[in-house]
C-alpha cells in the first residue's frame, strides 16, 4: 500500500475475456457504445507490458462491467502475440481500418470512445501518438473521426505530450481528454493507468448514481495521478485536461457547472448499477422507465428534488453557509424519504 | 669641500650598510614578496631606500615579525626613515595594538604628503572606528568619495584606500559595496600580483555571503603564494561558510607562515569554542592577545570563553576591557551571542544581541542574531520584524533572506492548540497529521513529565515543516541540514513525514526525541552537553516504544571495536568535532547506551541529578565522581565493560566479518565479498561465527529457492546477532522462507519480529498486515496497520482498513480518527469517504458531526441511497 490506492498492485492477466452480447442489466441502449483502445509502441519491454496491461484493463472492464461485446471493444497493440485480447497490430493502417469500420458501423446516436495509451511526441506544431511504423498525427485522427456518423465521440490520449490534441481535435459534441496540458510535458505519464482503472468497479462512481461517466473517470484519474506523485515526493509533471465545449481550451478542473464537463458528465459506456436508464445521448436518466404510474410519479418527484439540490449547489457561493446547509438538509431529507418510498414501492412491484 | 665630506659620508654609509638594491633587484624582491619567498625579499631589497624598506617591512608583516618591522622603520615613536614608509610603521604598530603610536605614524604620513597618504588616512579612519568614534570615522571615510570622483588617476594604494573607506560607508548604504568592489578590482589591475587587493576582494565577497567569488579571489593569491597567511585564513573562512572540511588545516597553515597572526588564532579559537574545547580556545586567544592586547576580536572570543564556561565575573572583566577600548562596539556581544547559539543558549543570544544593537543601531548582524533567535524561542512576530530590519541593512545576507522567505510561507500553515502545545501544521496535511500529532505530543509531554518530575515552559511550539529544505532554513537559515528535528527548548521544529520518502524515518519517534530535549534543556538551563542530551533522548525513544530509536549495528560494533569511537568521557567530541562523517550517527546510539547503563545501575534519579548539576555549571567528570562514585577513567572503563558484556555476541559475530562495513574497511579490515551460494558456504565454513557471512548466505539461499537451508542459516545468524535491525536481516529471510512454504502464521510472526527492531519498517508491517488479513487475524492486522500509519500516514487503503478493524473491535474513536484521515487524504470518491466518516461518527455517539458529514457526502452525490438512509436515521427516521 502507499499514499495512492494500489489499484494495479497485482499484475492483470493479459487475456481476452469472452463475454456474450448481453447488455448491462439496466442499460437498454448499452450496445450503442463502441470502444477502440490503441496501445502504442513501448520502446522498452517494461513499458510495452505496462501499456498493454492498462489497455487490457480498460477493455475487460468495458466488456465485463458495461457489457460491450468483444467486437465493439477493440484493442490494438504493438505485439499481437502478447495476448489473445489484441485484435491486431497498432500500425496506422490498422488504426485507420478500425476507425473506418466504426464510421460505417456506428449509428448517429452511438457513443464512440477512442483511447490512446503509450508515448507521445510534439515537434514544432505536430503532435503525434507513437505507434509502430509511421505515427498518426492529431490532424489525421481528426480527419478519421470526422467521418463518423455520430458526434458523440470521446478521445482520450493518455500519452506524454498529448496536450495539443485538445485543441486539434475539439469539435461540437466531442470530448477530448489528454494526460498533459501541453506538448512540453514529455515525461512518462501515469494518467492512463488510473483512467483505465476508473472503469473497473464502482470506485470512480463519484456521484453514486450507479454509472461511471467520462467526467468521473477523468476526475478519478486526475486525483489518483496527483496522489501517485505526492506519494513519490515528485513534482507533478502531467496536468490532465478535459475539453467538451468545443472551444479547444481544455479545463484542469471540469465539472457539471464549469466551462467544460457537462457533456462528459453524460457520457458513459453504460450503467450497470444505475437506477435509471441510459438515455439516447448516453447519460443516465434520473427517471427510469416503468409501467407503474405511482412509481413514475415518484421517480419524477425524486428527479425534481435532485434537480433542486443541483440548483441549490450552484448557488452555494452566494448564500450564507448556515442557510445553505439548512436548505440542503431539508431537500435531502425529502429526497431520502422519496427514495425510501420508491424502494418500498419497487419492492412491492 | 662640503661636497667632498658629503661624498665621504655616503661612502661610509655605503660601506657600513648593505649596498642599495638595484632597480632590478627591487623588482625581484617584489616578485619574491608576492610569491611568499620572504627570505629572498630581505636579500634582494637591500638598503634604506623607501621602496626597499617597504618591501622588507611587508615581508616582516606577512611573517608576523611585527617588532622587527617596527625596528626596521625607526621604532615605535618614529619618525620613520622616510615619510613613504610611515604608513608601514603604522601597520606594524597596529598589529601590536599600539594604536596611539600607529595613529601618529599615519598622521605623519599624511602631513608629509607621502605617496600613500590616502592609505594612511583610511587607516586613521579605521582607528576611529575601532575606538568607537564612528561619526569621526564616517566623516573621514566620506571624503574618499570626492577623492575617487575628483582624481584623474589613482595609484593602487589609493584605490585600495578608497575601496576600504567605501566598504565602511556600505554599512550605512549597502549599495556602496558595489563601488568598493569596483575600486578593489581597479587596484588589483593597477598592481598586478599584489595579493592585498585580491584578499580584500575575497573578504568583501565573503562579507556579502558570496563564497564562490571569495574562493576565486583567495585562490588567485594562493596560486602565486601558497603560504600567504591572509589568503589562507580567508579561504578557511570561506570553507567554513560552505560547511566544508579543511578549515583548521588552512588556519594552521596561516600560522605556519605567521605565528603571530591574530586573525588566524581568533578563527581557531572560535572553531574550538564551537566544539566546546574551552581550554584550547582560551590558549589560542591568549596567544593572540599577547601579540595584540587591543584585538577586539580576540577579546570578544575570550569573553565568549568565559561566558560559555559560566564564569560571569571573568566575562564581565573581559567585556569591560573591550568596551574600554571601544564603548560602542557591538560585535563583542554579537560574537558571544553567536557562540552562545552553538551551545543552545538561544535566549541568551537574544539578550546579547539586544546589547549589541543598543550600542550600534547599524549592527545588522546584531539585529539578525536577535531576530533569528527570537524565532527559535517562539517569538515569531518580533523575530520577523527584527530580521526584516537586519535584511534591510544587509540585503545580501542569504540566511536572513531564506528565513524571511520561509516566514512568508507560514500563512500556509495552521495552528492547532492542545493543553501544552501550539502545533503548526501545513494546510495541505494538517487534517492528516492532527489526530496523530496531538495525541503523541501530549503523550510525550505527560510521560516525560512523570519521568523527569518537572515541566518545560509551555505552551511548547511545535512546527512540522512540509519540506526538509524549509526545516533546514528554519533551523540554520540555509538549506542542507540532514537532521530530522531540532529542539530550541520550548520550540521544536521538525520534518513532516511528507518531507521524506515512505519508510525513511518515523516522525513520531523524532517528535518524542525532540520533546526529551525540551525537558533536558529546561532542567539544565540549556547547559546540558550535546552528547548527554542526544543519548538520553534516544533512550527516551526506546522507553516510549521499544521499537523506536537507534539500534546496535555492525557499523557501530566495528567502529567501537576498532577504537574509532571516543570513550564515554569524550563522547561529546563525536558530536561537535566528528572524526568521520558517520561518527555522529553512531554516537547517538552509543550515547543512548550510556543511559541504559546508568539507569540500570544507579536508577533514573541520578540522571535527573546530572541535569541539575549541569544547570549549576558542573562538568560531567565532576558529576560522575559525585553521583556515580567513578573517576573519569573508571567511568570509561565501566561503560566499556558494560557494552562489551551486553553485546558480547554481536561483537564476536561482526568484528571478524568477511564483509566489513565502510568503517571497518577504514579501520583496515578487508575481505572479499562473495555473492554465490557456494562461495558464501565456503566462507561460512571458514568463519562459522561470522554474522554477515551467515546472513549473506541465508539471503543467497532464499534467492536460490533453497528455503530449508536458508532457514538454518538465518536462525544461526539470528543466534549470532539477535538484535540486528538492518535491512534484509535474519527475520526478513525467515519471513520469506515461511511465506514460500505457505507457513503464513510463522511468516507474519517473523515480519513482526523484524519490525520490532526497526521503527520505520512500513513495508514490513504492511506485508504482515496483508498476511494476517488472509489468516483472519484481525487483532494482528490492526496492530500491524497501526504501526504502518504511525510512520507513514498517507496511505489511504491502510487508513480505510484500519478504520474497519477499529470499528469491528469496538474502538469507535479509533475508527473516527482513521476515517477523518481518509477524508483529509482527499480520495477521488469523497462522497463515500464522508459517508463512512459519518457512519463512524454516529457509532461514536456524535450524531451532529455525523449529520454534517453526511450532508457533505450527499452534496456530492445526492442519489447516494446509503447516505440518504443515514441522514434519516440521524434525524430519528423522519423529517
Amino acid at each position: 500500500m502507499s499514499r495512492r490506492r494500489r489499484i494495479m498492485g497485482l499484475p492483470t492477466a493479459v487475456v481476452a475475456v469472452a463475454v456474450g452480447l448481453a447488455a448491462a442489466p439496466h442499460d437498454a441502449r448499452g450496445q450503442d457504445a463502441h470502444l477502440l483502445v490503441v496501445v502504442g509502441i513501448g520502446g522498452d519491454p517494461a513499458y510495452t507490458e505496462r501499456f498493454l496491461e492498462w489497455g487490457t484493463t480498460l477493455r475487460t472492464a468495458a466488456m465485463e462491467r458495461y457489457g460491450l461485446p468483444p467486437e465493439r471493444a477493440v484493442l490494438l497493440a504493438e505485439d499481437p502475440s502478447m495476448s489473445d485480447a489484441i485484435a491486431g497490430e497498432s500500425r496506422r493502417e490498422r488504426v485507420e481500418e478500425e476507425l473506418r469500420a466504426l464510421a460505417s458501423r456506428a449509428a448517429p446516436d452511438d457513443r464512440v470512445m477512442l483511447v490512446l495509451i503509450g508515448h507521445g511526441s510534439f515537434r514544432g506544431s505536430e503532435a503525434n501518438f507513437n505507434i509502430p511504423g509511421r505515427d498518426l498525427s492529431a490532424a489525421e485522427y481528426g480527419a478519421l473521426l470526422d467521418a463518423l456518423a455520430t458526434s458523440k465521440v470521446a478521445v482520450v490520449n493518455t500519452a506524454s505530450a498529448s496536450g495539443p490534441f485538445t485543441q486539434l481535435l475539439a469539435a461540437p459534441g466531442r470530448t477530448i481528454i489528454t494526460a498533459t496540458a501541453s506538448g512540453g510535458e514529455r515525461n512518462e505519464t501515469q494518467f492512463g493507468q488510473y483512467f483505465a482503472a476508473a472503469w473497473e468497479d464502482g470506485e470512480a462512481d463519484l456521484d453514486k448514481n450507479g454509472a461511471v461517466s467520462l467526467l468521473e473517470a477523468f476526475q478519478y484519474a486526475r486525483s489518483e495521478t496527483q496522489r501517485f506523485y505526492d506519494d513519490a515526493n515528485l513534482l507533478l509533471t502531467e496536468h490532465a485536461l478535459l475539453e467538451d465545449d468545443g472551444d479547444g481550451e481544455g479545463s484542469r478542473e471540469p465539472g457539471m457547472d464549469a466551462t467544460d464537463g457537462a457533456l462528459a458528465a453524460g457520457f458513459t459506456l453504460g450503467a450497470p448499477g444505475a437506477r435509471g436508464a441510459v438515455t439516447a445521448d448516453g447519460a443516465v436518466s434520473p427517471i427510469p422507465a416503468t409501467t407503474d404510474s405511482v412509481l413514475a410519479r415518484l421517480y419524477a418527484e425524486r428527479a425534481d428534488l435532485e434537480g433542486r439540490v443541483a440548483a441549490l449547489r450552484r448557488s452555494r457561493s452566494s448564500m450564507d453557509p448556515d442557510d445553505y446547509d439548512r436548505e440542503l438538509e431539508a431537500l435531502l431529507v425529502d429526497l431520502a424519504l422519496k427514495s425510501r418510498e420508491i424502494r418500498d414501492r419497487e419492492g412491492g412491484e | 669641500m662640503r661636497r667632498a665630506v658629503a661624498a665621504w659620508a655616503v661612502a661610509v654609509v655605503a660601506v657600513a650598510a648593505p649596498a642599495p638594491a638595484a632597480t632590478q633587484d627591487l623588482a625581484e624582491a617584489r616578485a619574491a614578496l608576492f610569491a611568499g619567498r620572504y627570505d629572498d625579499v630581505a636579500r634582494l631589497a637591500r638598503g634604506d631606500a623607501p621602496a626597499a624598506l617597504e618591501l622588507r617591512a611587508r615581508a616582516l608583516l606577512d611573517t608576523g615579525e611585527y617588532d622587527a618591522a617596527i625596528r626596521l622603520l625607526g621604532g615605535a615613536d618614529g619618525p620613520a626613515p622616510s615619510p613613504a614608509v610611515e604608513r608601514w610603521l603604522g601597520e606594524a604598530l597596529m598589529a601590536r595594538g599600539r594604536w596611539d603610536e600607529a595613529e601618529a605614524a599615519f598622521s605623519r604620513a599624511e602631513a608629509a604628503g607621502a605617496p600613500d597618504a590616502l592609505s594612511a588616512r583610511v587607516r586613521r579612519g579605521e582607528l576611529f572606528y575601532l575606538r568607537g568614534r564612528r561619526d569621526e570615522a564616517f566623516a573621514l571615510f566620506d571624503t574618499f568619495i570626492d577623492v575617487y570622483n575628483g582624481a584623474p588617476r589613482l595609484s593602487a594604494d589609493d584605490l585600495m584606500a578608497v575601496a576600504t573607506a567605501v566598504s565602511y560607508l556600505g554599512r550605512r548604504t549597502p549599495v556602496l559595496f558595489q563601488d568598493a568592489l569596483k575600486a578593489y578590482d581597479e587596484a588589483a589591475a593597477a598592481a598586478p600580483g599584489d595579493p592585498r587587493p585580491l584578499v580584500a576582494v575575497g573578504d568583501l565577497f565573503l562579507a556579502k555571503y558570496d563564497a564562490p567569488e571569495s574562493h576565486a579571489s583567495y585562490r588567485r593569491v594562493l596560486d602565486a603564494n601558497g603560504s600567504h597567511p591572509d589568503a589562507l585564513l580567508g579561504e578557511a573562512r570561506a570553507l567554513e561558510f560552505d560547511g566544508a572540511p579543511g578549515t583548521l588545516t588552512l588556519a594552521n597553515d596561516a600560522l605556519e607562515t605567521n605565528p603571530n597572526h591574530v586573525g588566524a588564532r581568533v578563527f581557531l579559537a572560535r572553531q574550538q569554542l564551537r566544539t566546546e574545547d574551552y581550554d584550547q580556545a582560551r590558549e589560542q586567544v591568549e596567544r593572540a592577545l599577547e601579540v595584540n592586547p587591543r584585538s577586539l576580536d580576540a577579546l570578544a572570543v575570550l569573553a565568549a570563553v568565559h561566558y560559555l564556561e559560566g564564569d560571569r565575573t571573568a566575562y564581565a572583566a573581559t567585556r569591560d576591557r573591550a568596551l574600554a577600548l571601544n564603548p560602542a562596539w557591538p560585535d563583542l556581544f554579537n560574537t558571544v551571542a553567536e557562540l552562545a547559539v552553538d551551545t543552545r543558549k538561544y535566549a541568551d543570544a537574544v539578550e546579547l544581541a539586544r546589547q549589541a544593537v543598543e550600542r550600534d543601531s547599524l549592527s545588522w548582524w546584531g539585529w539578525g542574531i536577535m531576530g533569528m533567535n527570537q524565532l527559535r524561542t517562539g517569538r515569531i512576530e518580533t523575530g520577523k520584524a527584527n530580521l526584516e530590519r537586519a535584511f534591510a541593512g544587509d540585503p545580501y545576507n542569504v540566511w536572513f533572506r531564506n528565513s524571511l522567505d520561509l516566514l512568508d510561507s507560514f500563512d500556509q500553515y495552521r495552528i492547532v492548540e492542545t493543553p501544552h502545545f501550539r502545533i503548526m501544521l501545513h494546510g495541505s496535511e494538517a487534517d492528516i497529521l492532527e489526530p496523530y500529532v496531538t495525541a503523541v505530543a501530549e503523550e510525550a509531554y505527560e510521560a516525560l513529565r512523570r519521568r523527569y518530575g518537572t515541566e518545560p515552559p509551555t505552551p511548547i511550539r511545535l512546527e512540522i515543516l512540509r519540506t526538509s529544505s524549509d526545516f533546514s532554513v528554519r533551523t540554520l537559515g540555509e538549506r542542507g541540514l540532514g537532521a530530522l528535528g531540532v529542539s530550541f527548548g520550548s520550540t521544536l521544529v521538525m520534518d513532516s513525514p511528507a518531507a521524506r520518502d515512505e519508510g525513511a524515518f518515523n516522525w513520531q519517534s523524532t517528535l518524542w526525541h525532540e520533546m526529551a530535549h525540551a525537558y533536558h534543556l529546561a532542567m539544565s538551563d540549556h547547559n546540558v552537553p550535546r552528547w548527554f542530551s542526544e543519548g538520553l533522548a534516544v533512550r527516551e525513544q526506546r522507553v516510549a516504544r521499544p521499537y523506536w530509536g537507534h539500534r546496535v549495528s555492525p557499523a557501530w560494533l566495528q567502529a567501537y571495536d576498532a577504537g574509532q569511537m571516543p570513550p564515554l568521557s569524550q563522547l561529546n567530541d563525536a558530536f561537535v568535532r566528528p572524526a568521520f562523517p558517520e561518527q555522529v550517527i553512531l554516537a547517538y546510539f552509543q550515547g543512548s547506551l550510556v543511559f541504559d547503563w546508568i539507569e540500570s545501575e544507579w536508577g533514573f534519579e541520578v540522571i535527573r541529578s546530572f541535569l541539575s548539576g549541569y544547570r549549576d555549571g558542573r562538568s560531567t567528570n565532576d558529576l560522575a565522581r559525585d553521583l556515580l562514585g567513578l573517576s573519569t577513567s573508571a567511568l570509561d572503563d565501566g561503560f566499556d565493560d558494560y557494552v562489551r558484556e551486553r553485546f558480547a555476541a554481536e561483537f564476536a559475530s561482526t568484528t571478524s566479518g568477511l564483509d566489513p562495513t565502510p568503517l571497518g574497511r577504514a579501520a583496515g579490515r578487508t575481505g572479499p565479498v562473495a555473492t554465490d551460494v557456494e562461495s558464501l558456504r565456503t566462507q561460512v565454513r571458514q568463519r562459522p561465527g561470522d554474522f554477515q557471512a551467515r546472513l549473506r548466505l541465508a539471503q543467497a539461499l532464499v534467492g536460490a529457492d533453497r528455503y530449508d537451508e536458508a532457514e538454518v542459516e538465518a536462525r544461526e545468524a539470528l543466534r549470532l546477532f539477535p538484535t540486528y535491525g538492518g535491512p534484509r536481516g535474519p527475520w526478513h529471510v525467515l519471513a520469506a522462507v515461511h511465506e514460500a512454504r505457505g507457513e503464513s502464521g510463522e511468516a507474519a510472526d517473523a515480519l513482526r519480529s523484524a519490525a520490532a527492531l526497526d521503527e520505520s519498517a512500513v513495508t514490513t508491517v504492511l506485508r504482515e498486515a496483508h498476511i494476517r488479513r488472509e489468516l483472519g487475524d484481525a487483532d494482528g492486522e490492526r496492530a500491524a496497520l497501526a504501526r504502518a500509519v504511525e510512520a507513514w500516514p498517507f496511505d489511504v487503503e491502510a487508513h480505510e482498513r484500519l478504520a474497519d478493524l477499529h470499528g469491528a473491535a469496538g474502538d469507535t474513536g479509533g475508527a473516527v480518527r482513521e476515517r477523518q484521515v481518509v477524508v483529509a487524504l482527499e480520495p477521488a470518491d469523497m462522497a463515500e469517504a464522508r459517508y463512512l466518516l459519518a457512519v463512524a461518527l454516529r457509532n461514536d455517539g456524535r450524531p451532529e458531526d455525523a449529520r454534517t458529514q453526511v450532508l457533505r457526502a450527499l452534496e456530492i452525490a445526492p442519489g447516494y441511497e446509503a447516505a440518504l438512509d443515514l441522514l434519516l436515521d440521524l434525524r430519528g427516521g423522519t423529517s
